[in-house]
């Protein structure tokens, strides 16, 4: 490669000074002048576990800030996932990994976090990270007999299971029986440890069982049963029997749900997942304390000079709508206690000033209104940890879905993610909009309401809310907590329109395909003022785009569709009706190898020694395609025929074989595989066989019409014909199509009654005219395995007519 | 003799009438056939490196004639195809012309149609076999350059003289000079013109650098 640096020989002392100057300056561009330079501090943070849980999370979100507030530490983290350590040769491969890794480094501080971690660090800290001082975080020392060893400080999570259960037996205090849940992880373990220390104070007032160590249908079986003077206290589950593995919050969910008695957990991110509450310990503490003590050691100071601190289980928590559940009195709560979830009403906040203070009435309930207000806005803005990641989880499976939805399926799937992902953030509407150049609007095209809000307009005219619609062209997002965050006067006119529609606050996110703005996501508030926090915004714009690409698919799968459709149309105006393409296709092969073959023939006359073998076969081939070709007009013609009614005696096996015969190229040409049924035994029935014809092609060609939006490689038509029983014949015809809707269901033979945008709604209702006239019966019925499948009966013809 | 002698002509249709009667013909005329009732038949058999085409089907039950288009193509198979259809289908023409078909007939095929086509098409499988040919043979004589010798034969090529290499290359005229030699000896070029031709065959020169 040519060096950038090397300089031609021959350039000028000036010119020479120049490039000396700009690559000075290319090389310090990358650091900041002003201030003076320090080598980074390296700090490694190391996790016991192969996952982001939330505690890991809410830890990691803590010491950052804390640790680093400047930017000037490199913070380094490593997820050992050590519930695989008893596996020997796994733990020499990371402590070879982490020395490669780090022992050409200079490390300033390691942080291990939670208790396994503290233990795997401490036995190999002399081989790995000799020297370096230490901070460890969330690990119970408590009983352990862990030697720590110099220059390690921390933070310590004692358990505090025995004010847990204190309060618990003040809330029930017939309880006579503690359930214990743990799993197998190392964590699980070293949790059970430390939770039955803490509970064999109460020996002998409250019996202590432990679930340990089962599969999760066991646990969930075992606390769905429990006797009324229980409680389960849920201590870690991170992995179950059976090796499957569970975030705290997931765990915390299912058992909840399960139990026949009230739960109650140890850390805030089990709060909101159905525990009643608990002295609950905060991650976020832990990390923030450790944060500190990290910052001091970096200053130098000595870590034996540091002593560990305890920061136990932080506060009493509790979840209103888990009191209410089970009908616990908040009043019987420890003092101090946080309660969440409350689900205030003007009466239960301030009943005794509404009830006492006539005249004050009107004025309090303002006044109320105005905290009650206040009160859910910084809730809303307040989300815990556990809310966030179910509205992480949320997405993602929303991402999940809209990778496979199908065509048809679009809207409905658009509809239904509005409405979870709204109910979820609390918000009074949410909607799709499209833009449209032709007309200057943009059109809802998915919407959703909360109860009792009044329905939004179906579309707005660029020019009510230009300013927001200039934003989102421009691909910015347009979002206000209340209507005076506009620019007063830009956006004047956005203003009185968002007034007008009483609308309070609102997000709307641009849906981009191909680098072009299509429409809008928006979100929005009528009730009352609500923020919208960069976080949620951030993660809606994903799914905004998630929105873009699903509709952008399916745009591009409408288009491929009319084309076909435009192709299948130019087919069936031809004369011959419906089966031009078909008939061109059967006409089309003998017609061929005749040409062949006689041009084949002429060359071989024109030839000094014509082999007349060869010329006998070429010959016989001829006469045989054109028999086969003249076939294809006799049974057209045998369809098209117009006259009295011939009954006779027919096989509807020959007939459905003949009409699929006929219809196979145009199922060729839509990709749909046909299968064969037919009984060969079957009793002749007595009717017209043009007639009978007519009945089996409309149905197989309905049938090809349904399978027009299935995904090809999935349309598959079979053709039966058998003996219903000893007096009928039945035919049925059976797709892979996207079946017919309950409403329609009753309709489908009727006259002109059609679901296809250029049908006539002719067809089925002749296949019902003429099977009744042969004293049959026609019936339609979906396939439990999707599709539909049409079938008529006729009776078996009488021995002579 | 219409055709060169030997050519092979694959004959792909699922209709067994139409694969007679255009086998007939075709061998006829002077070349050999093979026939297949599938796309599927088709690919089982070992590639063919010998003068040949294609005279496919657009429209078969399971594989189509457009999928084996495509299935050569990403194989880095060069085998010229004439497309026969019993329908005129506008969009799958389009399509097997933009992949690079020689042709797309309708069925009944005229014989002075399909033999003119046929014959255009063992011409250009013929064509593209001999310019990849090449073009791998210059881009095996380029990966017996040394790096250095890359950059000179780069340089050389845009119409810089040794001294101005030198320069770029922070090298005196001397060994330049000698790095040249060995490139044209190296290229088998025996002049700078053949030298630059062979640097727009190789086709790597310029991304490379």
């Amino acid at each position: 490669m040519l060096s950038l640096l090397s300089l031609p020989e021959h350039a000028s002392p000036g010119r020479r000074v120049l490039l000396v100057a700009l690559l000075a300056l290319l090389c310090c561009a990358s650091s900041s002048p002003a201030r003076e330079l320090k080598p980074a501090r390296i700090v490694v943070l190391l996790y016991p576990e192969a996952r982001l849980l939330p505690e890991i999370l809410a830890v990691e979100d803590a010491i950052r800030p804390t640790l680093d507030p400047e930017g000037s530490v490199n913070l380094y983290t490593e997820y050992l996932d050590l519930g695989r350590v008893s596996d020997g040769q796994y733990e020499r491969q990371v402590i070879a990994f982490l020395r490669e890794k780090y022992g050409k480094q200079r490390i300033d501080l390691i942080m291990p976090v939670a208790l396994p971690t503290l233990r795997f660090f401490l036995k190999h800290r002399a081989a790995l990270f000799p020297g370096v001082p230490a901070v460890f975080c969330a690990a119970n020392l408590d009983g352990t007999g862990l030697e720590l060893g110099s220059r390690i400080t921390g933070v310590q999570l004692p358990s505090a299971w025995g004010a847990t259960l204190d309060a618990a037996l003040a809330l029930q205090p017939g309880t006579r029986r503690a359930v214990v849940i743990t799993g197998t992880s190392e964590i699980d373990q070293a949790m059970r440890a430390a939770a039955a220390r803490d509970l064999a104070r109460y020996h002998g007032r409250v019996a202590v069982d432990h679930l340990a160590g089962l599969p999760i249908t066991r646990v969930l079986d075992q606390v769905a049963t429990l006797p009324k003077d229980s409680i389960v206290l849920f201590v870690s589950l991170l992995r179950d029997e059976g090796g499957r593995l569970f975030t705290d919050p997931e765990a915390v969910s299912l058992i909840a749900r399960a139990s026949s008695v009230p739960v109650y957990g140890w850390s805030e991110t089990h709060l909101g997942h159905g525990i009643v509450g608990g002295r609950l310990a905060s991650f976020e503490r832990q990390g923030t304390r450790a944060g500190e003590l990290a910052v001091r050691v970096l200053r130098g100071e000595q870590p034996e000079t540091l002593p560990v601190v305890n920061v136990g289980g932080a506060a009493y928590m509790f979840d209103d709508r888990q009191l209410r559940r089970w009908g616990l009195s908040a009043s019987r709560l420890p003092a101090g206690s946080v309660v969440r979830f409350e689900e205030a009403t003007l009466w239960s906040l301030y009943r005794w000033n509404i009830v006492g203070a006539g005249a004050l009435v009107a004025a309090l309930a303002l006044l109320s209104t105005g905290l009650l207000v206040e009160r859910t806005g910084r809730r809303r803005a307040e989300l815990s940890l556990g809310e966030r990641l179910r509205f992480e989880t949320l997405l993602a499976e929303q991402a999940a879905t809209f990778s496979r939805v199908s065509g048809a399926d679009v809207d409905r799937e658009i509809e239904r993610a509005l409405r979870r992902i709204s109910d979820f953030l609390a918000v009074d509407w949410s909607g799709l909009t499209e833009y449209s150049e032709d007309s200057q609007t943009a059109r809802v095209t998915h919407g959703w309401m909360a109860e009792g809000v009044d329905p939004q307009p179906a579309a707005l005219g660029f020019d009510e809310i230009p300013w927001s619609v200039t934003q989102l062209r421009r691909g910015a997002t347009v979002r206000f907590t209340r209507i005076e965050d506009l620019p007063a006067s830009e956006a004047a006119v956005d203003r009185q329109t968002y007034r007008r529609l009483g609308v309070k606050s609102q997000v709307a996110i641009p849906l981009t395909v191909e680098g072009v703005v299509i429409g809008a996501l928006a979100f929005g508030a009528v009730g009352a003022e609500r923020a919208w926090r960069d976080e949620f915004v951030q993660r809606l714009q994903l799914l905004g785009e998630v929105f873009a690409n699903t509709l952008a698919r399916r745009r591009a799968e409408m288009e491929g569709q009319r084309l076909r459709g435009d192709l299948a149309h130019v087919g069936r105006v031809a004369t011959v009706g419906e089966l031009t393409a078909s008939l061109a296709h059967e006409l089309n092969q003998p017609l061929t190898a005749i040409l062949a073959n006689a041009q084949t023939a002429r060359r071989l006359l024109e030839s000094e020694n014509a082999d007349l073998t060869e010329l006998r076969a070429i010959v016989g081939d001829i006469v045989d395609d054109d028999k086969r070709a003249s076939d294809v007009i006799n049974r057209l013609r045998s369809l098209l025929k117009k006259g009295p009614l011939e009954r006779s005696r027919v096989d509807m096996s020959e007939v459905v074989g003949q009409v699929a015969h006929l219809a196979a190229g145009d199922a060729i040409l839509r990709n749909v595989a046909t299968r064969l049924e037919l009984a060969s035994d079957l009793p002749p029935v007595h009717g017209d066989r043009v007639q009978l014809q007519q009945v089996v092609l409309n149905l197989i060609l309905n049938g090809l019409d349904a399978m027009r939006s299935s995904e090809a490689g999935h349309r598959t038509l079979v053709l039966r014909a058998t003996r219903a029983d000893a007096a009928t014949v039945e035919v049925a015809v059976q797709d892979s199509g996207t079946g017919i809707e309950k409403s329609v269901l009753d309709h489908i033979f009727d006259p002109f009654y059609t679901t296809k945008a250029d049908g006539l709604g002719m067809g089925l209702a002749i296949v019902r005219s003429i099977v009744e006239a042969h004293g049959g019966r026609v019936s339609a019925a979906n396939n439990p395995e999707g599709g539909a499948t049409f079938s008529f009966t006729l009776p078996v013809a009488t021995e002579q007519p | 003799m219409i055709a060169p002698a030997l050519a092979r002509v694959f004959v792909v249709d699922d209709d067994s009438s139409v694969r007679k009667g255009l086998s007939r013909l075709i061998t006829k005329a002077g070349y050999e056939t093979e026939t297949f009732n599938s796309v599927r038949d088709f690919l089982a058999r070992p590639s063919y490196d010998g003068p040949s085409c294609l005279v496919l089907d657009v429209r078969m039950p399971g594989l189509t004639g457009l999928d084996l288009q495509e299935a050569l193509r990403a194989a880095g198979r060069r085998l010229a195809i004439v497309f026969i259809t019993g329908w005129g289908d506008v969009r799958a023409s389009v399509a097997a012309m933009k992949g690079g078909a020689v042709d797309f007939l309708t069925k009944p095929l005229d014989e002075g149609t399909l033999l003119a086509a046929v014959k255009q098409a063992v011409a250009r499988t013929l064509a593209e076999r001999r310019e990849l040919a090449r073009v791998t043979e210059v881009r095996q004589r380029i990966s017996t350059l040394t790096p250095r010798e890359a950059e000179v034969f780069a340089l050389v090529v845009t119409g810089m003289l040794n001294k101005q290499i030198g320069d770029r290359l922070g090298i005196v005229e001397k060994t330049v000079k000698v790095h040249r030699a060995r490139v044209m000896e190296k290229m088998q070029a025996d002049s700078l013109a053949a030298l630059v031709r062979l640097a727009g065959t190789g086709g790597v020169i310029a991304a490379r650098l």
